[in-house]
């Protein structure tokens, strides 16, 4: 699939243009270098028309981004020291940039996880820690000043969104619970479920107590 | 092993004519008359490759590299490997365990691919060599893959290239041809041959300066056998569950082959 090779391209060229604006990108391969980690996404499995296993290989000052076939279970136990394959859910790809939630996404069965560990850590760590000074990056094109303030204006109207979609929430929240209450609250929908397994209780002993009666009638 | 070189006078087909685009010339010659246009056009090429696909020849390759499955460690041979293209993607995914050989019969196109690696800093695992298809001078049963991307229709005796290929390569192992092909759609052709007869030759005027070369270009893709005789002919010298993948409607094809 052609398409395949697209987003594998477009994806290779955002990391490696990540990877070329920042300060400490080649420290951050240098313990890659030479590795590979396949990448496959759960949630793709059914759709083979996605792509939803691509490897990528990382080089001393780049990385290498090709479209992969699942790997058989039996391949997955032989895996080289060079080598880890990771099958994750799509919602959880983004927990793969923090290091220290590696191990509790294996332990909660988000992560199916085989090969050497240490590469996937320097994998999160390569893409959690890339530090790109934006407008260093910008002033390379446009000059310092309008560097600065495209940057502060986009800091100003990203607080902007922000705070003005959390007014609206807070909004919404008040009308779809006070004024037109066409929604419950968690502390109402904690004591419904409360309520319901008093009843599940109540019936389980009232089902027992029938049942000890028509055994001593009969 | 760099710089090996490999001729193949043969004189028992001196006589015999073989196409060279739409002519006809003594089987001998044609590999004189490629070598001419490839000289000719190996300062250009990779910048008119961009214009003449619109850049789409990037993804056939890594359509080619994706079906490749090579792994770390592993043994290829970028055959006609011109200006590196694959090559150099190779090179990073066998990692210095690994090797890659880059041959091509043409000097000057060898030349520029060796030039463009060591310039993007690929050396190591990979090596140069001066090397005729037809008569390829590595022992038998040694390479993992084997890939020859858009040079197969140059090749003036191709069941004997891919005969040579057969014997070079491992059991088990796998190769790859990317090239130009026909075209499945009769729409599709008819744009296709304008393009190629009306647009081409003249992009290579103002570009390259030699409307000639890809007039041959044009001619040879026309010439080139279509995706199920070069699956019939691959299974001729013993390839095994030969199949092909058409790309952009069959205007390319990527035959794939493996040696049990």
């Amino acid at each position: 699939m052609p398409m395949h090779q697209a987003i594998t391209a477009s994806l290779e060229t955002a990391i490696n243009s990540a990877i070329s604006l920042s300060n400490n990108g080649s420290v951050l391969l240098t313990s890659l270098a030479g590795k590979n980690c396949s990448i496959h996404i759960q949630d793709f499995t059914q759709f083979p028309s996605l792509l939803n296993t691509f490897c990528i290989h990382f080089s001393a000052d780049r990385v290498d981004v090709t479209a992969a076939e699942p790997i058989d279970e039996k391949d997955l136990h032989e895996l080289d020291a060079n080598s880890c394959y990771v099958s994750i859910a799509l919602n959880a790809l983004p927990e793969l940039q923090k290091t220290s939630h590696l191990t509790k996404l294996i332990k909660q069965g988000k992560l199916d996880f085989y090969g050497e560990l240490s590469i996937l850590q320097a994998v999160s760590k390569l893409f959690s820690e890339l530090d790109i000074d934006i407008p260093e990056v910008l002033a390379r094109y446009i000059g310092d000043v309008p560097s600065q303030w495209l940057v502060s204006s986009s800091q100003k109207f990203y607080k902007d969104i922000k705070r003005r979609h959390e007014r609206n929430m807070a909004t919404l929240s008040d009308i779809a619970l006070e004024e037109k209450p066409i929604a419950v609250r968690p502390i109402m929908l904690t004591h419904f479920a409360d309520q319901v397994k008093d009843l599940q209780s109540d019936v389980a002993r009232l089902e027992a107590r029938i049942a000890r009666l028509e055994s001593e009638d009969s | 092993m760099s710089n090996d070189t490999a001729t193949n006078t043969n004189p028992d087909t001196k006589d015999e004519l073989i196409d060279f685009g739409y002519q006809q010339v003594e089987k001998g010659k044609k590999e004189q008359l490629v070598a001419g246009v490839f000289d000719s056009v190996a300062a250009k090429y990779d910048v008119m490759n961009d214009l003449m696909s619109f850049g789409i020849h990037r993804i056939w390759k890594r359509f080619t590299i994706d079906s490749s499955g090579v792994k770390s460690g592993q043994r290829v041979l970028d055959l006609a490997g011109g200006t590196g293209d694959l090559a150099a993607k190779f090179s990073r995914i066998v990692g210095e365990t690994g090797q890659v050989v880059l041959a091509d019969i043409n000097h000057s196109m060898l030349k520029v691919g060796k030039d463009k690696l060591i310039n993007k800093g690929i050396v190591g695992n990979i090596d140069y060599v001066q090397a005729n298809a037809e008569s390829l001078p590595f022992p038998d049963n040694y390479f993992d893959l084997i890939t020859i991307a858009f040079g197969l229709r140059n090749v003036t005796d191709k069941s004997k290239a891919l005969a040579s290929m057969f014997r070079v390569l491992k059991p088990g192992g796998r190769l790859l041809i990317l090239e130009f092909s026909k075209p499945t759609s009769e729409s599709l052709s008819k744009i296709y041959d304008l393009y190629s007869f009306h647009v081409l030759p003249k992009m290579g005027k103002v570009v390259a300066n030699d409307s000639e070369s890809y007039q041959y270009l044009a001619e040879s893709i026309r010439m080139h056998p279509d995706q199920e005789t070069l699956k019939g002919m691959m299974n001729e010298v013993g390839f095994e569950q030969t199949q092909y993948t058409n790309l952009t409607g069959g205007i390319v094809a990527l035959h794939r082959g493996f040696k049990f």
